[in-house]
């Protein structure tokens, strides 16, 4: 039986080229789409897990401290907590603490005058063994025990080096924490699934050393992760540990919590104090777009399938007669869709191998397709669960078919499998309308995103860290910096824009109510010029300034949101507010977004402080010249590190990078679903005008022009395109709301973007079938009356 | 073998009703070669489909191998068709994308024959039916004639015990039709019991019994010479 079954399929191959083509051509498509969006899925779903063994009991401590209308979750914890909690928690089998990359300051690694710039990342024991770091060289556990231990990454090895194994050599750390002189006691290559990237790891203990305030409760900036006992608890585990800090610092209501590690990549965004997704809604997303590029692609299957019913007629009349069953039938018909479904998985890996380069890039995350036994697996799955889904309905609707009317010739194509075929066609282009608004959607809000007045301007503006000789020296810096020509302003500040450079709570003003006291502020600390630096433009008062000699201690300019805030009564101007000692307000100025856009705007300002970076405004037309300048002055202070400094407004298109990606893996399968659908389009008109030759070519004879039979032809599957957009517009239209909520600024919805949409897919639509409805059309009519 | 009494079968439209058969009473014998008769829309055609199992009677009953089949399910009537009726259609209805050996061999795959003993089968059948030199070829390969002699060879490879034929020699010339007629009653001979439907005279005389069909109703019975 399985011969003669498979002798069919291939001689019906054989026989319906185009068919098999379209079908083939369209699952691999709709495959290919989902196996590469199931390795990134898979990429995004292994971040965090390292060690098989611990792994499964990794979590990280989480605090939550309320603020005046919410609670706010962080990961930096107290310098002594990691230790101390492994010692008031049997629960706890053992913790490392961490202080990640950037938390602090980068430095330079120097050996013999090469310097590279580095991230140090400071680690407990244990670090090594839970973080599955891949050691190309050294001993692993008993790397990083020594004081002046260092483990640097493989790149830093070549780049110092020429060479990876380096250990027992000697190199400088320069920074402001930890410098000295280290022994390399470790080579590794990160693990592409770790989302800290760090180029050295330091012994924890050596910080604390270095850093001896880091020992008292109050100073945070450490990351708390545990290895808990198998079988424990974590509702109880949690519960136990929420008042930990209060024990230790009176009165605090700051509270602890644990989550797996593991889910912290994909589950990292928190609203009052709980997971509620992150990265994962993507990840979900994505999958189900590739649920219903494969739906759309089965669709097309099951439509030509069931329309070219009538090629099979004979066939199952036949076989009825002579006693075989519907489900034998149906059983056939579903093993064709599977062998299908396999020629379109091959195709599909073809098509994979060569996409997944440019897959990567676009998603940017370094991805990579290795058969394994569980990726043979999930292929074999995917390619049964196609095949059964796709073959499914024909399957049914083929094998249904009453052999006496078969073999009458009276098998009219009843209206039920009709309906079902223009709801299939409708269902597609829904799908693929949905998916083109989307699109139209994402790209007007990410215009609007970079368009968008920020209330300050960020243009030719670079920061580079203050470091090497400069520190101490920054005066002096600044003073050269400002002598060159094209530099307008510069000035030293905390952090880097765009981004919550700073903020904190705990302020006072005059008729703060006490629930008032943990709003929490952002503000801009830095040199005098920065207000005149960012173009932020003052509504009331006047700017910092050195001419009154005390604004650095004691002047404030709050943004218009905060005077709201603060819910000062009349003039602002020489009041009086409790922020880092006592202040008065010397101005006003209009509000300006330091986050991203999909926060609201905080209650910020500026004040006076030294930095950790220098910001530089130059003149536009003369950048290259200017930045050249400035490297010039830098090198004079540190020979050895190379300038590296960054555009702001790059770093504002970079927060803005998920949406870009999403937006244009949007436009990749929206463009897929599509030409799926159009494909699936193309194989019904054909079906349809090989079906409507004779009436074709009488109503030619009758003297019908050509343009009329193709309007004619084409009238009805524009029809159902039709109905898709009536369906799909108000769906998109409620979805794009949905997705735009995730924003505080957002672009206004605009009737046009779904039109658009919609004409997008009549277009495409009208041409697939125009093309084939012309061809029919202009066929002459004797051929068809003859044939007939 | 066959028995039906008092059947009838009316079709309707949503304007009309038609009466295709009219309580009628008829025997088939084992080994009995039967045709039946009638002028255009008489009912023969709708007889034969309800004697296959490929349609259902209204009224009245069928016993078939002393068996009440007419209201039987698909399945069921499925596996009688499979055991016991073969059909031979004017038209032939060969699966044109199957070569001459694969048509008839098709009705073995529903049993459970191994491939070897199916080849025997085949082969044995398509000798008989003096076509085995055409076992590789595609039907539209083939004449008329041949393609019936396959059709043939196919509805009865499985040896049922009824063959049951629609105008079998209709879409023939004389001399195919006469060779067709003969390989029916060489069957006949060999234990088959044969219905077969026919316009033409000259076939009906190679039955043992014709039976004439009016307006639904049976009108006359004749029985031949050769029983």
């Amino acid at each position: 039986m399985l011969k003669h079954n498979l002798t069919l399929f291939f001689r019906n191959i054989n026989k319906y080229k185009g068919t098999f083509l379209i079908n083939t051509l369209g699952l691999a498509l709709g495959l290919a789409a989902t196996i590469l969006i199931s390795i990134w899925a898979n990429f995004e779903l292994q971040f965090h897990k390292f060690n098989e063994k611990d792994s499964a009991n990794h979590y990280q401590v989480l605090v939550n401290y309320p603020q005046s209308n919410t609670i706010q979750t962080s990961t930096f914890t107290p310098g002594p907590m990691t230790k101390a909690i492994a010692e008031d928690f049997p629960e706890i089998d053992y913790s490392v603490p961490v202080v990640a990359p950037r938390t602090f300051y980068s430095g330079l690694l120097e050996k013999e005058g090469i310097g590279m710039k580095v991230d140090p990342q400071f680690v407990g024991d244990g670090f090594l063994n839970l973080f599955g770091c891949d050691f190309l060289h050294g001993e692993k556990t008993s790397a990083l025990r020594e004081r002046n231990a260092i483990v640097i990454s493989k790149a830093l090895a070549n780049g110092l080096f020429k060479k990876t194994d380096v250990i027992g050599e000697t190199v400088e750390f320069k920074a402001r924490y930890c410098p000295g002189l280290y022994t390399i006691t470790g080579v590794f290559e990160l693990p592409p699934n770790a989302s800290a990237k760090y180029d050295i790891l330091i012994n924890f203990d050596r910080f604390l050393e270095d850093r001896q305030n880091m020992l008292k409760w109050n100073n945070g900036g450490v990351q708390a992760h545990l290895v808990l006992k198998e079988d424990t608890d974590i509702d109880a585990f949690n519960l136990k540990i929420k008042d930990y800090l209060s024990t230790k610092i009176e009165g605090l209501d700051h509270t602890l919590f644990v989550q797996k590690y593991a889910q912290r990549y994909l589950y990292g965004t928190y609203e009052n104090g709980v997971p509620v997704g992150g990265r994962i809604k993507y990840v979900q997303l994505f999958l189900i777009i590739a649920i219903f590029i494969i739906l759309v692609a089965c669709i097309n299957f099951m439509n030509l399938s069931t329309a070219n019913a009538t090629r099979r007629l004979q066939e199952i009349g036949i076989k009825k007669v002579f006693g075989a069953k519907r489900t034998r039938l149906a059983r056939q018909y579903l093993l064709e869709s599977i062998l299908l479904s396999f020629f379109a998985l091959i195709t599909a890996l073809f098509l994979v191998a060569i996409l997944l380069p440019q897959f990567s890039q676009i998603i940017d995350v370094p991805l990579s397709f290795q058969m394994g036994r569980t990726e043979i697996v999930f292929l074999l799955i995917l390619m049964l669960v196609t095949g059964l889904l796709a073959g499914s309905y024909p399957a049914l609707y083929l094998s249904k078919f009453e052999p006496l009317k078969i073999l009458k010739g009276k098998m009219t194509f009843n209206i039920g499998g009709l309906w079902v075929r223009n709801v299939l066609v409708v269902f597609q282009f829904f799908i693929s309308i949905v998916l083109i608004s989307s699109v139209l959607v994402i790209y007007q809000q990410i215009e609007y995103l970079q368009t968008k007045s920020l209330g300050y301007d960020k243009e030719n503006i670079i920061s580079f860290p203050i470091e090497g000789a400069l520190v101490g020296n920054e005066q002096r810096f600044l003073d050269a910096l400002k002598d060159i020509v094209g530099v307008k302003y510069a000035s030293t500040m905390w952090g880097e824009l765009p981004g919550r450079t700073s903020n904190s709570s705990g302020f006072s003003w005059p008729g703060q109510d006490p629930k008032d006291r943990e709003t929490r502020f952002s503000f801009i600390e830095g040199g005098y010029d920065m207000i005149s630096l960012l173009d932020v433009k003052l509504k009331a008062g006047r700017v910092l300034s050195k001419d009154f000699g005390t604004d650095d201690k004691s002047a404030i300019v709050f943004n218009e949101t905060a005077i709201k805030t603060l819910g000062i009564e009349g003039d602002p101007i020489g009041q009086k507010v409790g922020v880092k000692g006592e202040r008065t307000i010397v101005g006003v100025v209009e509000d300006f977004h330091l986050a991203t856009l999909a926060e609201e705007i905080d209650p910020g300002f500026f004040i006076i402080s030294t930095g950790n970076n220098f910001i530089v405004k130059m003149e536009a037309g003369s950048e290259r010249n200017t930045i050249s300048r400035i490297a010039d002055i830098y090198k004079t202070y540190n020979k050895t590190y190379p300038f590296e400094y960054s555009f702001l407004d790059d770093r504002y298109q970079q927060l803005y990078a998920a949406e870009e990606r999403v937006g244009k893996l949007a436009r990749y399968f929206a463009g897929l679903a599509i030409l799926i659908s159009c494909l699936g389009l193309f194989g019904l008109a054909t079906f349809s005008a090989e079906r409507q030759r004779k009436e074709i070519s009488i109503r030619k004879v009758l003297g019908q022009p050509a343009w009329q039979v193709a309007t004619m032809l084409s009238g009805k599957f524009t029809r159902l395109v039709l109905i898709a957009i009536l369906i799909g517009l108000p769906v998109s239209y409620y979805f794009s709301q949905q997705w735009l909520t995730n924003f505080a600024y957002h672009a206004p919805l605009q009737f046009w973007w779904f039109l658009t949409a919609g004409l997008i897919a009549i277009l495409v639509a009208v041409v697939t079938v125009g093309v084939k409805a012309l061809q029919a059309a202009h066929k002459n009519p004797i051929d068809g009356l003859r044939e007939e | 073998m066959i028995e039906i009494k008092g059947l009838s079968k009316v079709y309707k439209t949503a304007e009309v009703a038609t009466t295709a058969l009219d309580h009628i009473d008829i025997q088939v014998r084992e080994n009995e070669f039967v045709a039946i008769m009638g002028p255009s829309g008489c009912g023969k055609s709708t007889l034969l489909n309800i004697l296959g199992l490929l349609d259902y009677p209204d009224e009245g009953s069928y016993l078939f191998l002393e068996r009440e089949v007419g209201a039987l399910n698909e399945n069921k009537r499925a596996e009688i068709r499979k055991e016991h009726i073969g059909f031979v259609f004017q038209n032939f209805n060969l699966i044109d994308t199957l070569t001459v050996f694969e048509n008839v061999e098709l009705p073995l795959l529903f049993f459970k024959f191994q491939r070897k003993e199916r080849k025997k089968m085949v082969l044995d059948i398509l000798a008989r039916m003096k076509i085995g030199h055409r076992a590789k070829h595609f039907p539209a390969q083939l004449s008329g004639g041949q393609q019936q002699r396959v059709a043939i060879a196919r509805a009865v490879v499985s040896n049922p015990k009824v063959l049951l034929t629609d105008e079998p020699t209709g879409n023939l010339d004389s001399k195919n039709g006469q060779e067709v007629m003969k390989l029916l009653t060489q069957l006949n001979q060999e234990g088959t019991t044969i219905v077969m439907v026919t316009h033409s005279e000259r076939d009906a005389n190679y039955a043992h019994r014709v039976i004439q069909l009016f307006d639904g109703k049976t009108v006359a019975e004749t029985q031949h010479e050769k029983v």
